[in-house]
């Protein structure tokens, strides 16, 4: 095995392209670099890296320099270190100074997690800092105690009047990794680097606003910036954390890992979580990224029972609400009853829900809200025994080709777009079907402009390998079916699939086009929907997918439960039931189900962190606890399983729903509630989903309607309680163009004539 | 452009942006956001690149082209006294075009007349040896023959 000395310690290794650096890391040597970022590629612009190479001439920079067997490596000599603190201080010319020679040094570091108030203490204000500062540290290592040069003071105003994140270039070193990761991780190009010596600087193009660059605010820039420069706006004042958590998401189906800050039991900012936790492995998008905080921490979360007296909401114990909820179900006949989910509960609570449903109460009419679109896919999945045909994003990074369908992932499904740039970018040709925005488009090799309804054809078409493909040009053709004819590829679809004339036939013809070697990738809108459709939250399906119509499982649960199984009513049939009078009681857990047909129901019992339209007729109203509250599992796009874990303890007097949900089976006397924890939830559901798939699929009619991006958690429309979210999405139609395909001629022909007619206007003027 | 891939594409950039201001004397937004769609890149992209050249320029030259070269022999004879003089005098940095469309100046390096530092040419016109004074009357003597040829344009009418 080849091997290599750093510092004198000497390290095998194997020879696969590795930089010095990487290997240096992996042994925990420290070589300091500003530049350099374990997720971008190397760049070899700060030079902060050097070393010494013997037999190499002058010095080299570890991040670009490839390792070799039998190098020998130093980092620390004396003249190296000279160097370094020379570079530093050139560079030192244009970050304000003032930090890092400090008198105040000391003191400063004792408080320098908390800007503020480390900014009182000794009287700085030029950082708006992070509890750690890359350039700090490297300045440190290196040793520098003067500046040798008079720095430079850009004055340029810092920059607040985007959503989100401040900008203060006033302290940017220019090593260019915002750019990087803008341009080269995410694809989006936002930012980049205009102008030159001096007045170089990281810009947009004309210094437009970043709602006008395109920027996505996926937060990726202040992730990867070694210094103050950038910094969320809501999110740095709140100094050293007590603990960090790592949670999922649940705002999307993607489950994306965050890490959250938690300080007096609260959470005070979010960050992407590791760059090693599947699946989105330190990315985010505008939701994770800066939104959740705020939502969770939201004064008006429901934080006590209450139950209706007389028409007036009266806070009460638990136990109180529990005995009340038993009054009115016991009192009402089990079919007239309802049980209406959301695709943000955990597996463990949707379980827990229709058990509830199904054997304390004995009604058979249990649902969720969703958008049908999991529905249609998982189903699909089960009938053709395909879910070996989803990928992972990490996957989809090595596609050899990629169809985008029915949906605009850049807005909806930022991190799978990440990752289909990833690919794009490694050459893997784009072939967009459908509307999309600026980034899908500008990625894209070929762009079959059709309408929704027509997705089903053209996807039978490239399945059947047709001589046509509908709305394409004939050598258009040719070159998609030889793109997709090699390879491993990846379809990439999104509930916009509901929109076509025929989704079933959609959704067949694309696993069929995919056959063994590609994977597919259906980006869901929601936290759980996947999750909550294997737990039986749906009114023809047993927990692991099984109709109830199969007997000999029913039987199973029959026997198990004490209570007869059957079909019972989907949400739609509920509301129809609901408007003719004929379902008087409706279980709620999410505030975004719109009241709309339900208006006769009797009582409602309302479950939920936040209020609803649903707050001013629920008879009892019964606060849960938030996702960052709550462990247990979900089962993201990737239909892997992962894990919640609790960040913070419930707020108010909330609880988990699992734990409402067992507190209330026990209040029915059932015998199958004597849950201590989630996990025990889990394991009784995991017991039942060996039965995978075992049965005949019933279908039932789905909700055929693709949602507008307008995210929402249980009640709570996001962009209506985070103001800059509401700016951004508002600004997102206006960046929506078609690509020009206009000539150079033409265009030249056009601003000539433009131009001329402006300058008559003025003479005339 | 089907058949380019992204390197290719990024490749054209230059060259693209050199003949739109060929055509059209300068870089007008617009240009920016067709050659980024056409290009299949952020607006940025190409910003940055055209940014970063001095020679691309993003407002209309001026109905007088003023160039003052800064190249090493011309810098050193006080090209740069020159271009800071004419600079506060017109009102505009270089790159700049004055706000009556009358003046627009541009700062060069080297256009090939060492022996006759500091140059500047004035709408291809190469001036050597110039000061602050002989580009005044330069710029005087421009100013009155405009304002004749207008004069007799506008008895003709
Ligand atoms: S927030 Fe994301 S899209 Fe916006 S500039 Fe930063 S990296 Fe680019
Ligand atoms: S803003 Fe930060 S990441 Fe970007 S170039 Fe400046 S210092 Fe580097
Ligand atoms: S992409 Fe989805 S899961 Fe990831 S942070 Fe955004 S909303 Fe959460
Ligand atoms: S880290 Fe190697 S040059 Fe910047
Ligand atoms: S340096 Fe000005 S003409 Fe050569």
């Amino acid at each position: 095995m080849p091997s290599l000395t750093i510092d004198g310690k000497r390290i095998q290794f194997k020879e696969d392209g590795r930089t010095i650096l990487d290997i240096a890391r992996e042994e925990g040597i420290y070589i300091p670099t500003l530049c350099d970022h374990p997720d971008l590629p190397p760049h070899g612009g700060c030079r902060m890296c050097l070393v010494e190479v013997e037999g190499m001439k002058g010095f080299v920079t570890a991040c670009t320099t490839p390792a070799k067997d039998s190098m020998i490596v130093d980092t620390t000599n004396d003249a190296l270190m000279k160097l370094k603190r020379n570079i530093l201080q050139l560079l030192l010319i244009e970050h304000p100074s003032a930090c890092v020679v400090c008198a105040e040094w000391n003191t400063c570091n004792e408080y320098r997690s908390q800007p503020f108030k480390s900014g009182l203490i000794t009287g700085c204000s030029t950082c708006p800092s992070k509890a750690s500062c890359e350039l700090r540290d490297v300045v440190e290592y290196v040793g520098l105690d003067d500046l040798g040069f008079i720095p430079r003071y850009k004055e340029m105003p810092v920059e607040k009047d985007d959503p989100f994140f401040d900008r203060d270039y006033n302290i940017c070193i220019l090593c260019a990794r915002c750019v990087r990761v803008c341009d080269e991780i995410r694809g989006t190009g936002a930012i980049s680097f205009a102008k030159r010596g001096h007045e170089t600087r990281v810009d947009t193009a004309f210094g437009n606003s970043h709602l006008d660059s395109g920027c996505w605010f996926c937060g990726a820039c202040i992730d990867v910036c070694p210094t103050g420069a950038l910094s969320p706006r809501m999110m740095k004042w709140h100094g050293t954390p007590d603990e960090t958590v790592e949670t999922t998401c649940m705002l999307c189906g993607t489950g994306c890992q965050i890490e959250f800050d938690v300080k007096w039991n609260k959470i005070m900012a979010s960050h992407p979580g590791s760059e090693n936790s599947e699946p989105n492995r330190g990315h985010t998008c505008v939701l994770g990224r800066f939104c959740i905080p705020s939502l969770m921490n939201a004064p008006d979360r429901l934080k006590i029972p209450t139950v209706r007296r007389e028409g007036v909401s009266i806070p009460v114990s638990w136990d109180e609400a529990y005995e009340r909820i038993a009054e009115i179900l016991n009192e009402t006949a089990p079919e007239r009853i309802g049980f209406v989910g959301g695709p943000h509960l955990t597996s463990e609570a949707a379980y827990l829900l229709q058990k509830l449903a199904r054997s304390a109460i004995g009604t058979p009419n249990v649902d969720f809200r969703g958008s049908g679109f999991a529905s249609l896919v998982v189903r699909t999945l089960a009938d053709t025994d395909s879910f070996a045909k989803v990928g992972t994003l990490r996957d989809l990074e090595k596609a050899d080709w990629i169809i985008a369908v029915g949906g605009d992932f850049a807005k909806t499904h930022q991190v799978v777009a990440k990752s289909c740039y990833q690919a794009v970018a490694r050459g893997a040709p784009l072939i967009l079907i459908g509307a999309a925005g600026v980034n899908l488009k500008r990625w894209a090799t070929e762009h079959i402009t059709l309408k929704a309804k027509d997705f089903s054809t053209i996807l039978s078409q490239l399945a059947e390998d047709d001589e046509k493909l509908k709305g394409v040009k004939k050598q258009h053709v040719e070159h998609i079916k030889s793109i997709v004819s090699k390879g491993k590829g990846a379809i990439v679809f999104g509930s916009g699939i509901l929109l076509a004339r025929n989704p079933e036939e959609a959704m067949t013809a694309l696993l069929k086009m995919i056959g063994d070697k590609g994977r597919i990738y259906p980006t869901f809108d929601y936290g759980n929907e996947v999750g909550a459709i294997m737990a039986g939250l749906q009114p023809d399906l047993l927990p692991g997918l099984t109709s109830v119509t199969a007997s000999s499982v029913r039987k199973k649960f029959e026997a198990l439960w004490g209570k007869k199984i059957k079909a019972g009513l989907s949400l739609e049939q509920m509301r129809m039931a609901a408007s003719k009078g004929e379902l008087d009681v409706l279980y709620v857990t999410d505030g975004s189900l719109p009241v709309k047909g339900f208006k006769k129901v009797k009582h409602v019992i309302y479950q939920s962190p936040f209020p609803s339209e649903w707050i001013d007729r629920a008879s009892v109203i019964l606060p849960a606890a938030g996702f960052v509250e709550d462990s247990g599992t979900v089962v993201n796009m990737e239909m892997k399983q992962l894990k919640l874990k609790q960040v913070t303890p419930p707020i108010g007097n909330s609880k988990q729903d699992w734990l409402i949900l067992t507190e209330l089976g026990r209040q029915f006397g059932s015998e199958g509630f004597k849950y201590k924890s989630p996990k025990k939830v889990a394991k009784e559901l995991r017991e039942f989903a060996k039965e995978l798939g075992s049965g005949a699929m019933v279908e039932v009619e789905p909700v055929r309607k693709a949602p507008d991006w307008n995210p929402a958690y249980r009640g709570a429309i996001i962009a209506e309680r985070i103001r800059d979210l509401k700016t951004f999405i508002d600004a997102l139609p206006e960046r929506e163009r078609p690509l020009s395909t206009e000539s150079m001629d033409d265009f030249v022909k056009r601003l000539s004539e433009q131009e001329s007619a402006d300058t008559q206007v003025k003479e005339v003027a | 452009m089907q058949d380019l891939s992204r390197a290719d594409l990024a490749e054209q950039v230059i060259p693209s942006l050199q003949e739109i201001q060929e055509r059209l004397g300068y870089i007008p937004r617009e240009a920016i956001t067709w050659l980024a769609d056409k290009l299949h890149l952020s607006e940025q992209e190409i910003y940055g690149v055209a940014s970063f050249y001095n020679n691309f320029r993003f407002t209309p030259p001026g109905k007088h082209h003023l160039r003052i070269c800064l190249g090493t022999a011309c810098h050193v004879q006080g090209g740069d006294r020159l271009l800071a003089a004419t600079s506060e005098k017109l009102g505009i940095k270089p790159g700049d075009t004055t706000s009556d469309g009358r003046y627009s100046l541009e700062r060069v390096a080297c256009v090939g007349c060492c022996a006759l530092a500091p140059a500047v040419v004035l709408d291809d016109v190469v001036h050597g040896r110039t000061t602050q004074r002989s580009l005044k009357r330069l710029l005087d003597s421009i100013d009155r023959e405009d304002r004749k040829a207008k004069k007799s344009e506008g008895g003709s009418q």
